[in-house]
């Protein structure tokens, strides 16, 4: 692969508007293989290690503790990574695989449940992925929660990870990771 | 992107058989992206929601809450009736599945994905606390298979006591393919 993303102007050759590596006007085997890389793949991520969140009965965003931007995110993918929204942004109208995986605990029992959501602008979202439920079983016992859907965006959505409790509860981050990648 | 899915014919020029958008007669980025997509995806799902149903396991049974489909490409059928994603393309793929739910009687359960009825996956196990605790086992399953058309993928669950039927209850699931290639 090449060594820098290219875009897709790149493969189109000015002059003789052909399929041709811009450069040289020449397609090789590596042409192929950077135009599939940046024709199929989009992809992004942010993630956390550490941190705590007030969590209520009602469902909120899974932010603040999502503070780190991965190192391999695509140019069509946009991340905000707190002190941001801590939501994904896509550029390009697809599919996306969207995943999200937290492991933490809680300080006293209770449920702790989870889903991922198109944020439609105050105050509405829109599901994305089943809501799960999970158990951790005391104060302290580290839970992970992990989430995995496929879903239809247009561009300018923005995806969030949400998460709720049984009661009133602090969620101690251990690590958290939140990323998509386009399919189709 | 194209809103329906393009045959690979769509990128070749009928007249001098050169990769080029055949209706309109220019390769644009947009065409290459198309191109990429068509070439490179296949994908599917199937999930529930945290709810209440219930399943009794004897033995190995297909994970049955797995009853609405997620979004899925021409190539790939969210079956709904059997639990199970089908493909019609030769491919890899990678499987993901993520998995809740309890039991009110003390048992041990496991859980992995199936091509075609074979596993794919180690099953991965948990054990389950006694009536009225409820606690939730929650599995994340990840494998990758080389399926031919007709071949199909589930989840598959086992109860590993052996003392009969246990009764599951969901609290949430879903199951995605991806062809990686």
């Amino acid at each position: 692969m090449s060594d820098t993303p290219r875009t897709l102007d790149y493969f189109i050759n000015e002059g003789s508007g052909v399929f041709a590596d811009n450069a040289s006007n020449a397609i090789t085997v590596q042409n192929l293989r950077d135009l599939v890389r940046t024709a199929s793949s989009g992809f992004g991520g942010i993630w956390g290690s550490g941190g705590t969140l007030a969590l209520t009965t009602d469902y909120a965003d899974y932010d603040t503790v999502l503070d780190e931007d991965s190192a391999f995110n695509s140019d069509d993918i946009t991340t905000y990574p707190h002190p941001g929204s801590c939501m994904l942004e896509v550029s390009v109208t697809g599919t996306y695989l969207v995943f999200f995986n937290a492991s933490g605990s809680l300080n006293d029992v209770a449920g702790l449940y989870g889903k991922l959501c198109i944020y439609e602008g105050y105050p509405g979202y829109s599901d994305i992925s089943p809501e799960i439920a999970i158990s951790p079983s005391g104060a302290g016992d580290v839970a992970t929660l992990s989430l995995v859907t496929i879903t239809s965006l247009a561009a300018g959505k923005q995806v969030v990870a949400r998460m709720k409790a049984g009661a009133s509860r602090t969620w101690t981050n251990e690590f958290s990771f939140f990323g998509l990648i386009r399919v189709g | 992107m194209v809103a329906t899915a393009r045959a690979l014919d769509y990128f070749l020029n009928e007249d001098t058989g050169k990769l080029r958008n055949d209706s309109s007669g220019e390769i644009t980025p947009e065409v290459l992206r198309d191109l990429g997509e068509t070439l490179f995806s296949g994908y599917g799902g199937l999930y529930k929601d945290n709810g209440s149903e219930t399943q009794e396991v004897d033995g190995t049974e297909v994970y049955g809450f797995l009853d609405t489909p997620l979004d899925c490409s021409t190539d790939v059928t969210a079956n709904t009736t059997d639990k199970r994603i089908e493909v019609s393309v030769d491919g890899v793929y990678l499987v993901l599945a993520s998995l809740a739910f309890y039991t009110g009687a003390t048992t041990s359960v496991s859980c992995s994905i199936c091509k075609n009825a074979s596993p794919i996956t180690v099953p991965l196990q948990a054990s389950l606390k006694g009536v009225g605790n409820q606690t939730i086992a929650h599995m994340f399953l990840a494998g990758i298979a080389e399926l031919t058309g007709g071949d199909y993928v589930d989840v598959r669950v086992t109860e590993e006591f052996g003392g009969g039927p246990v009764t599951i209850t969901n609290r949430g699931c879903s199951l995605v393919v991806l062809r990686i290639g």
